[in-house]
Parts: C-alpha cells; sequence; structure tokens
C-alpha cells in the first residue's frame, strides 16, 4: 500500500459509519453528475445526511 | 494518443492546403519541421492550440488576421481550417475549427468534432487534452529561457504553480473532490436543515442566530481560501503587465527626447525670428529708398544756395539804417567797435546789396531746411547700417557693411541675409518634421508607473489575506463548533432540531474528508511530479544533479543528494524545461488512467513514468539557445523523451538533427517564398532541398514539403 492510499485508508477509517456512507454517496453522485448540472446536489446532500441521522436507533448519536 | 496529421488550409503565412502528417512510430518519435525564420514555425504551434482550445500562446499577436493574406487578395470570401487528427486509445478524434474574415475580426469561429467518424462535443477532445495542458504542452520558443515554472521565490512562480497543480488535478479528475467539497458546502445552508419552526424561546432564537452568522461566516472564509489564489494569480498576472509596460517607458529617454523636441521647436522659433528681422530690416531699407535718390539733390541745392549767397543773390538780412548809422559813428552799432577803414568800405559794399528781408528768410530758411534732411538722412543710415551691421553679424557668411555703404549696399547684405535666414528656417523645419516623424521613445498616456505600483500592492493585499485564512478558519471552525454545540443543547430534546445539528455535524465530517483528499492529491500529486520529471532529466542528460518540486510546484536544481542548490544557466533552464514538458506529458496518460478507474486515491504518489508512455508535445526551437554541446546532448535525447515530439526548427542545427535521422519519422521543410528573401537551400539526406525563394510579387507564402 503507498503512502497516500495509508493516508486515505487510515483518513476513512476515522470516519464515523455515517460519515464513511456519506462520502462514498457523495463520491458517487459527483462523478455521476460531473458534466451535468448540479445545482439540485446540495439539497440531495443535506436530505440524505438528514435521512442517515434519523435512521439511527433512538438514543444513538454516533 | 499520437497525432496523426494536421492540414493547415490558408493559415496565416501557409497559402493554400498544406498537410503535416506526424510520424506515429514509436521508434522514430521525432517529426522534424525546418522553416526560416519568418516561415511560421510559432504560427504552427499557434495552429495546434487554436484547434484544439480556440486559443494561443502568450505573444502571439494579431488573432483577427488568421487568414493568408495572398488567399484573401484573390479571394476575399477565403477562409482559414485547420484540421487536427489525432488517435487514442484505437479510437480516431478529428477537430477542425475554421474562421472566415467576419469571424476573425470578431474573435469567432466554427468547430466541429468528430470520434471515429461520427459527430461529437468539443468538450470529448477537452477531456483527452484537458484545457490546463495547453501552456504546458505547447511553448513558443521565446518563452523558454523566461518559462515561469522555473523562476523561483518571485510571483511569478505562484502562477506557475497554479498551472501546474490545476493540470495534475484535472488529469486526476480533481474537479469531482473540488465539486463535493463545494456542494457539502452548500448543503450545510440548504434550505432541508434550516428551522423552520416558529420558535418563541429567545435563548433558542438567539442560538440559531448565533449558529446561522457563524456558520456564514466560516462559509465566507472557506470561499476566500478557494478563490483568492486564482485572484492572486489574475493580480500576479495583471501586475507582471503592468510592470512590463512601464518598463517599456525610458524616463531617461523620454526626457532626452523631449529635450531635443524643444531645441527643435525653439531652432524653428529662431529660424523664423531671424527671418522676420531681415524682412523687416528690407522694408525699413525699402521705405528709406528716397534718400538715395534725393540725397545728391540736396546736397547740390545747399550747395546752390550757398554760391548764390555767395554772389550776393541772397540779400543779407540786415537793416539799411543800422549799416548807415555804423558809418555815421564810424563805429559798429551791433558790436560797438570802431570801424576801420577797411570795414567802412565793406558796410557801404553791404549798405548797397541789403533788399527785401523776406527774400532773403526764404532763402536761408530752404538751405536749413536742406541741411536739417540731409542731417536726418544720415543719421537714419547710420542707423540703418549699424542694424545691418548687426544683422550680418548673425550670419557667418555675410560680410559686415564698410562704414560708408549705402542704402544699395545695405540692401545687397539684407538681401543675403534674408536668402540664409529662408534657408535655414527650411531646414529647422524639415529637421523638426523628420524629428517628430520619426517617433520618439514610448510615452505613456497615463501614469503606468502608479498603475504597476498599484497592481503590486493589489498582490500584496491579497497574499496578506491568503496568509492569514488558514488562522482564521481554525478559529471560525471552533466558533462554528461551539455555536452548533449550543444550539443543540438549547433545544430541549426537540429531535427534528437535533436531527438537524447532527446532519449539519456529518456534512461536515465528509466535507473535511474531501479536503483531506484535495490536499493529498496535490502533495502527492506533486511527489508524482518529482520523479517523473528527475526521470525525464536524467534521460536528457547525464549530470550530478537532483531536481525538488517545493509544495508551490517550482522546481530547483541540487547537487545530487544534498542541499546545495545550483544556479542553473539558460542552457540548463531549457534543459529543465523540456524535463518539465517531457514529465508533465509523461504522467498525462497515466494519470488519465487512474481517473478513468476512479483510483486516485489508491494510486496517487506511486506513479512510475517511463519513456514508453506520454501525450505527445510540440516543442517549438527547443535548442535554440543552447550552445553546441548541449544542442547535440539535447538532440540526442529528445527522441528518448516521449514517444511523439513534433519539433519546429530553423535549418541552423540541421547537421546535428541528421544524426538522429534514425530516430526521426518525418521531415518536413517549411519553405517560405516572400520579398526581400534570398534564394537557400538545406542540405537533407544528401540532397539540397528549396528553403527560401525569392519573388518579389509575393508577401509571404509558406509551403510545407515532405522530405521524409
Amino acid at each position: 500500500m503507498i503512502e497516500f492510499e495509508e493516508r486515505m485508508a487510515s483518513l476513512a477509517a476515522a470516519l464515523s459509519a455515517d460519515g464513511k456512507a456519506l462520502a462514498g454517496q457523495v463520491l458517487d453522485l459527483e462523478h455521476r453528475n460531473r458534466f451535468r448540472e448540479r445545482s439540485q446536489l446540495p439539497e440531495e446532500l443535506a436530505a440524505r445526511a438528514l435521512k442517515a441521522v434519523k435512521a439511527r436507533p433512538q438514543g444513538d448519536p454516533e | 494518443m499520437r497525432f496523426v496529421s494536421m492540414n493547415l488550409r490558408n493559415w496565416r503565412s501557409f497559402h493554400g492546403d498544406n498537410t503535416l502528417e506526424f510520424s506515429t512510430d514509436d521508434k522514430r518519435p521525432v517529426t522534424l519541421i525546418l522553416g526560416p525564420n519568418g516561415a511560421g514555425k510559432t504560427a504552427l504551434l499557434n495552429a495546434f492550440t487554436w484547434v484544439i482550445y480556440g486559443e494561443f500562446t502568450e505573444g502571439f499577436d494579431r488573432h483577427e488576421d488568421l487568414i493568408n493574406h495572398e488567399a484573401l487578395s484573390v479571394n476575399p470570401d477565403d477562409i482559414t481550417e485547420v484540421r487536427l487528427t489525432l488517435s487514442d486509445a484505437g479510437r480516431e478524434y478529428t477537430i477542425t475549427r475554421s474562421a472566415t474574415s467576419l469571424q476573425q475580426a470578431n474573435g469567432l469561429n466554427d468547430v466541429f468534432v468528430s470520434v471515429d467518424g461520427k459527430t461529437e462535443l468539443e468538450e470529448s477532445i477537452h477531456q483527452l487534452l484537458p484545457r490546463a495542458l495547453k501552456d504546458l504542452f505547447f511553448f513558443p520558443a521565446e518563452t523558454f529561457g523566461t518559462a515561469k515554472v522555473l523562476k523561483t521565490g518571485n510571483k511569478q512562480s505562484q502562477v506557475a504553480s497554479l498551472e501546474i497543480d490545476s493540470a495534475i488535478r484535472t488529469l486526476l479528475a480533481g474537479d469531482v473532490y473540488d465539486n463535493a467539497i463545494e456542494d457539502l458546502r452548500r448543503a450545510v445552508n440548504s434550505n432541508a436543515l434550516k428551522n423552520t419552526k416558529k420558535v418563541s424561546d429567545a435563548a433558542v432564537n438567539q442560538a440559531d442566530v448565533g449558529w446561522n452568522t457563524a456558520q456564514a461566516e466560516l462559509a465566507e472564509a472557506e470561499r476566500l481560501r478557494d478563490e483568492l489564489p486564482g485572484e492572486l494569480a489574475a493580480a500576479v498576472a495583471e501586475a507582471e503587465k503592468a510592470t512590463k509596460q512601464a518598463q517599456q517607458y525610458d524616463p531617461d529617454k523620454i526626457a532626452e527626447w523631449q529635450q531635443e523636441l524643444e531645441a527643435r521647436t525653439n531652432a524653428v522659433a529662431a529660424a523664423k525670428s531671424e527671418v522676420d528681422r531681415a524682412n523687416d530690416l528690407y522694408v525699413s531699407l525699402a521705405r528709406s529708398a528716397h534718400m538715395h535718390f534725393t540725397g545728391k539733390s540736396v546736397v547740390a541745392s545747399i550747395k546752390r544756395l550757398d554760391a548764390a549767397e555767395a554772389c550776393g543773390l541772397i540779400p543779407p538780412r540786415i537793416d539799411g539804417q543800422v549799416l548807415q548809422r555804423t558809418l555815421k559813428d564810424k563805429r559798429c552799432l551791433l558790436c560797438g567797435e570802431d570801424l576801420s577803414a577797411h570795414g567802412a568800405t565793406r558796410v557801404k559794399e553791404l549798405q548797397s546789396r541789403v533788399a527785401d528781408s523776406t527774400t532773403a528768410l526764404r532763402g536761408l530758411e530752404a538751405r536749413s531746411d536742406l541741411k536739417n534732411y540731409m542731417q536726418r538722412s544720415t543719421e537714419t543710415l547710420a542707423q540703418l547700417r549699424s542694424a545691418v551691421t548687426e544683422l550680418a553679424g548673425r550670419f557667418e557668411k555675410v560680410a559686415s557693411p564698410s562704414d560708408h555703404a549705402d542704402l544699395t549696399h545695405l540692401r545687397a547684405t539684407v538681401q543675403e541675409c534674408i536668402a540664409l535666414a529662408d534657408r535655414l528656417q527650411k531646414r529647422s523645419d524639415t529637421a523638426l518634421a523628420e524629428f517628430k516623424s520619426a517617433g520618439g521613445p514610448d510615452q505613456p498616456a497615463t501614469n503606468v508607473v502608479q498603475i504597476a505600483v498599484a497592481k503590486e500592492l493589489k498582490v500584496q493585499e491579497i497574499e496578506e489575506r491568503l496568509s492569514a485564512l488558514p488562522d482564521q478558519i481554525k478559529d471560525l471552525q471552533a466558533r462554528r463548533d461551539a455555536a452548533l454545540a449550543d444550539l443543540r443543547a438549547k433545544s430541549h430534546g426537540s429531535k427534528e432540531a437535533i436531527d438537524k445539528t447532527e446532519a449539519i455535524r456529518l456534512l461536515d465530517e465528509a466535507k473535511g474528508f474531501f479536503e483531506a483528499v484535495k490536499e493529498g492529491l496535490t502533495e502527492y500529486g506533486r511527489q508524482d511530479f518529482e520523479r517523473a520529471v528527475n526521470q525525464t532529466y536524467s534521460d536528457l542528460v547525464r549530470k550530478p544533479y537532483e531536481l525538488r518540486v517545493d509544495k508551490n510546484f517550482r522546481i530547483s536544481l541540487f547537487n545530487e543528494g544534498t542541499d546545495q542548490g545550483v544556479a542553473a544557466s539558460q542552457a540548463e533552464n531549457v534543459l529543465l524545461l523540456i524535463a518539465f514538458l517531457g514529465a508533465i506529458a509523461r504522467l498525462a496518460p497515466e494519470y488519465q488512467k487512474i481517473a478513468a478507474e476512479k483510483a486516485q486515491l489508491k494510486k496517487v504518489g506511486g506513479v512510475q513514468t517511463s519513456a514508453g508512455e506520454g501525450f505527445p508535445v510540440v516543442i517549438d526551437a527547443p535548442t535554440s539557445a543552447l550552445d553546441d554541446e548541449y544542442e547535440l546532448e539535447v538532440v540526442q535525447a529528445l527522441p528518448r523523451l516521449l514517444p511523439q515530439i513534433v519539433v519546429p526548427v530553423s535549418a541552423k542545427s540541421v547537421e546535428r538533427w541528421e544524426k538522429i535521422s534514425d530516430s526521426i519519422g518525418a521531415v518536413y521543410i517549411m519553405e517560405l517564398t516572400a520579398q526581400g528573401q534570398s534564394d537557400r537551400t538545406v542540405r537533407w539526406a544528401g540532397k539540397d532541398r528549396s528553403y527560401s525563394k525569392a519573388d518579389d510579387t509575393v508577401t509571404t507564402r509558406t509551403k510545407l514539403v515532405a522530405v521524409k
């Protein structure tokens, strides 16, 4: 494993489970919309983040 | 990727249709294009940038003058068109750009792109050859010695670093991460996470306002952090331009020119004054001409009156009784002296001639008037003589009149002066006109020095703001986090409010990750670039040097394994630049592959480049600044640099290029026909080929002739 990959892996490992999942979704969305209109993406990302938080079991602040 | 062919129709000096078939043979990667000065080597380089990007290299002027003049003179509706065909991963791309006279005048053009024969968007070419690569891949010869990338410790290097960083990030699809950061920042401020319910609790409201304010301040600071480098680059470019403009004007030369202009203007005024003075004097002489004609008559008249008096024709002005009494008393009634016998005789004679006193008075008055006239004439003549003497003294070639010169002589002298003064005035008029028409040093319409200073201050201001931003952002982040915690604490268990604050934390967490990715891509991209540039440099020359690329992507030369810096000569700078071009060109396909695989986070920082892989580059006259020894070394190394290199070069060093003829797959001559050219040939492969031709009927015409 090269240094950058290691550093990225350690950063990813330090992310919360929701954070990691959200980062993956963001990357996927950004790749898919790279050459498209992206004005709706912020609302979409906010909605996903909220959804992830709401889906947490009661009392679990992560 | 390989360039396959290029067709130039009426492009600048290239008249009619000219085609280049590039060598696509890996073992013979060089396409050599030999051309004399003025044939259009830089125009050829710009044919690449224009057809691919619709842009030009720095210093390439007359963008509104692209169509060949001869073609336009024959057919005013003729157009210019450049078509480039290239291949990549088994697909053939063709991009054609054209412009009519009207379009070129307005900076417009038409572009047509096809991939494997099917029409595609221009973007498909730019995905292959991103715009950020334009200034890195297409270098005009004149910028080789002054390339921004090699300048260390100055503002230019910051612009260069942005260009390289931008190129690397573009190749790695780094915009995806930039977009992610930007979208996550906006998401935090999105409506979905705003507090929509009316809250009656003042403390909650205050916490909400505090959070929104802190978040807005942080977002603004982050926006500045992202945008200021671009603003700085633009400000640096503007400051450089203003400085260059200010440097164009040489205050000493301008002052010298203005002094000379003033001297010549004064000379014209002085000459005019001499002419006026001479003319005025001539008029005065003319007005006094009567003296010349009357003088003799007056003298003769006075003599006649004197003679008349002597002959007693003018009666004495004395009363007869006075004479009678004098005779009677034998004593002069006027002076009281006794009268002698002789005196008495004279008085008796006088007594016999005493006549009418009126007649005597008239005769004496006439003589007196004539004498006065003569006196005035003499004085006037003396004044004129003095004026003429003074005037003549102003002209070296004019002799002063003698002390007795009459009006005729004086007039002749003044005429001589007038002729000389006229000549002098014409000469000074001509000298002034010539001086003005020759034009002096460029002079600014506005105070360019002040403008340059203002631009430099702007750069300093942006730099100061940029350097203060990281600490500001840390503080703002801490304030924002505290405000978010405060809001959460005061939400009194409202699930919706708590969920929204949690969602914001989540988005911020993801944003932090992508910011780390962005930073890592730059840092590890720099490491890849440093490795690649060292490899290309060692492929070019065997020197115990090591190239280091700092965090701003500035390249510096060190003695191998030491921290001892080496001051690069101009020749070494050229080598560094070629190594730099080679490194970017070698990295480009590797990075594009990584981007296509979405493997940036796994592979960046560990990329190995080789001469076998790389984008083609066009290097305009790469060795012109090198001495013979370096030149041969670089010429021999260039085929090892990249799989395809297009080199427009003058035939000055054709013998050195012939030494690598086995590595050259295609050779063209840019045959120049123009006024004032001499008939020249260039020898290639044992044959003399036409290089330039003289033809007074042609302005400039270049024809591409394939010789290999």
